[in-house]
């Protein structure tokens, strides 16, 4: 067995990764003292909101459910609505809604949004 | 006409591939269709990496029926004049394998792959806790400890193993247990062996949450196992930005041989972080990700011909396999173990055995094994730091393979 072989790849092996990674390590350091401070400032905006979601919170009064829609389902429609809308909405109701037919494709909302997503780059 | 009818039965049985089963050749192919199909119940039924393990079973599969003529591995032997394969041969008379083998052969599928990664990782709790790149350097000592545990083991049986320094720096890439680095590296040093290596590095790799938890224990009191670490800090976009670029930078020049791999990695963050290329990022994520994951599988797989995987050497790739992964996770909880006592506690050596980068396996794993300790203690995000950080110096470690070895 070569060991002189051995030991030179291994040394140099561990040096060469250990010495990358602590350099990356001291950029990303400094890097995040000279960057890190813009995501302290939109931090310190951000934190305003949340009081005040949660100021605003208790006024509202719970959605109106149609019976059988499940408390799951409900959590997730408003999640969706509130991440869509940026907060500022509330939801007063949820209700199956009747089957509509677009056209003569018969294409339902799910569909309609499907075509008109791929067709927007063109 | 009934004679005719005979011959013609006959000739065609004589032509098919059921005679092949009574030779010697035939017998062996014979075993590693088994083979192949125990690889299938591993990976459909017990969930070992499917996503690649199917593919490269079937490749297995489809190159080990006799006189199917998908792969010939002949054409990919160094030619006389220096060049890699023989491409002539390759464009006049090659099969349907020995095509999608080009993107192997030339290094095309893993770095792809990379890019698919990249769009699909935050480095988030890298940038926001840098030391956990020292974590991601230190487990991959599996790597070269394995380098060391080839040669010995070549050296100790010459006739049955005999790995030179090419295969050992192959099966040493074992230890950073990423699939895409260790097919780019044994592709490069040992492509008659790539077959083997490809199905223990993703065999083991499913093996995590079996193989790392018992090491962290024994490594570890019970007080630095509860340790709760602080919450990580805010990271900004623009640092989610500038990282993938200056790392590119910052490793390229370093390591060269590592710059494809990298490069495609950070690409892929970059376009993921960057936040106008939506449309490519998706790509990125799931149909080139999905394309390159089938032909690579099955190309890989293709390369396992009995010639190939039934010898002492695939035995000895899969003790070997093992010992790297083992020798990465001691590594970095080690490490971690002193960091906890540098930082006077502030760091759970848990998150080092992360660093072997099988994103995001081996962070829950050290969320499971800390969270077992107290239940309240949320290491998962902390764990993500080393797991990325092991990509990286995975990454690096086979560009030094590459550079010392090729």
């Amino acid at each position: 067995m070569d060991y002189e072989l051995a030991g030179s790849v291994i040394l140099s092996g561990l040096t060469i990764v250990f010495v990358v990674l602590i350099l990356l390590t001291l950029i990303v350091d400094v890097l995040g003292k000279v960057l890190g401070g813009v995501g302290k400032k939109a931090d310190g905006g951000g934190k305003q909101e949340p009081e005040a979601l949660v100021q605003e919170a208790p006024e509202q009064a719970a959605p109106v459910v149609e019976e059988g829609i499940p408390n799951e389902t409900v959590a997730v429609i408003s999640a969706a609505v509130t991440a869509a809308l940026g907060g500022n909405c509330a939801v007063r109701g949820i209700q199956h809604a009747p089957a509509h037919h677009h056209g003569r494709g018969r294409r339902t909302a799910w569909g309609m949004a499907g075509m008109q997503q791929n067709t927007s780059p063109f | 006409m009934l004679e005719k009818f005979v011959e013609a039965v006959q000739g065609i049985i004589a032509d098919s591939a059921f005679p092949q089963l009574l030779t010697p050749t035939g017998l062996k192919q014979l075993l590693m269709i088994v083979i192949a199909c125990v690889l299938f119940y591993l990976a459909i039924k017990k969930g070992f990496e499917p996503l690649l393990l199917v593919p490269i079973a079937f490749g297995m599969l489809l190159t080990n029926l006799p006189m199917a003529g998908m792969y010939h591995p002949e054409f990919f032997n160094i030619q006389p004049d220096g060049s890699v394969l023989n491409a002539m041969e390759i464009v006049n008379h090659g099969g349907l394998l020995d095509i999608l083998y080009l993107g192997v052969k030339l290094g095309i599928y893993p770095p792809l792959i990379f890019l698919g990664i990249g769009a699909m990782t935050d480095f988030g709790p890298l940038i926001a806790n840098p030391k956990s790149f020292l974590l991601g350097a230190a487990a991959q000592i599996g790597i070269f400890l394995t380098f060391f545990g080839a040669l010995a083991l070549g050296a100790a049986f010459p006739e049955a193993i005999g790995f030179g320094a090419r295969e050992a720096g192959a099966i040493g890439i074992i230890g950073g247990a990423d699939g895409p680095t260790a097919i780019y590296v044994a592709k490069a040093l040992a492509p008659d062996i790539l077959g083997s290596i490809a199905v223990a590095a993703y065999s083991y790799m499913a093996l995590v949450p079996l193989i790392q938890p018992p090491i962290m224990k024994a490594l570890t009191t019970k007080k630095e196992r509860m340790v709760v670490m602080e919450q990580l800090r805010p990271v900004s976009r623009v640092e989610k930005l500038v990282f993938p670029v200056l790392t590119t930078i910052v490793v390229s020049f370093i390591v060269p041989a590592a710059a494809p791999l990298v490069g495609m990695l950070m690409l892929g963050n970059l376009m993921k972080e960057c936040g106008v290329v939506d449309r490519l990022v998706k790509t990125a994520q799931n149909e080139l990700m999905n394309i390159v994951t089938i032909f690579l599988g099955i190309t890989v797989g293709a390369t396992a011909t009995a010639e190939n995987f039934l010898s002492g050497k695939t035995i000895g790739i899969i003790v070997l396999g093992l010992l790297a992964f083992c020798c990465g996770t001691a590594g970095g909880v080690l490490f971690g173990k002193l960091m906890y006592v540098i930082t006077g506690g502030k760091v759970n050596p848990l998150i080092g055995s992360a660093g072997v980068s099988a994103v995001p396996m081996a962070a829950r794993v050290s969320q499971k094994v800390g969270q077992a300790e107290n239940p309240s203690n949320f290491l998962l995000m902390h764990a993500m730091g080393p797991n990325v950080a092991g990509v990286i110096g995975s990454a690096v470690a086979a560009g030094v393979l590459l550079a010392i070895l090729k």
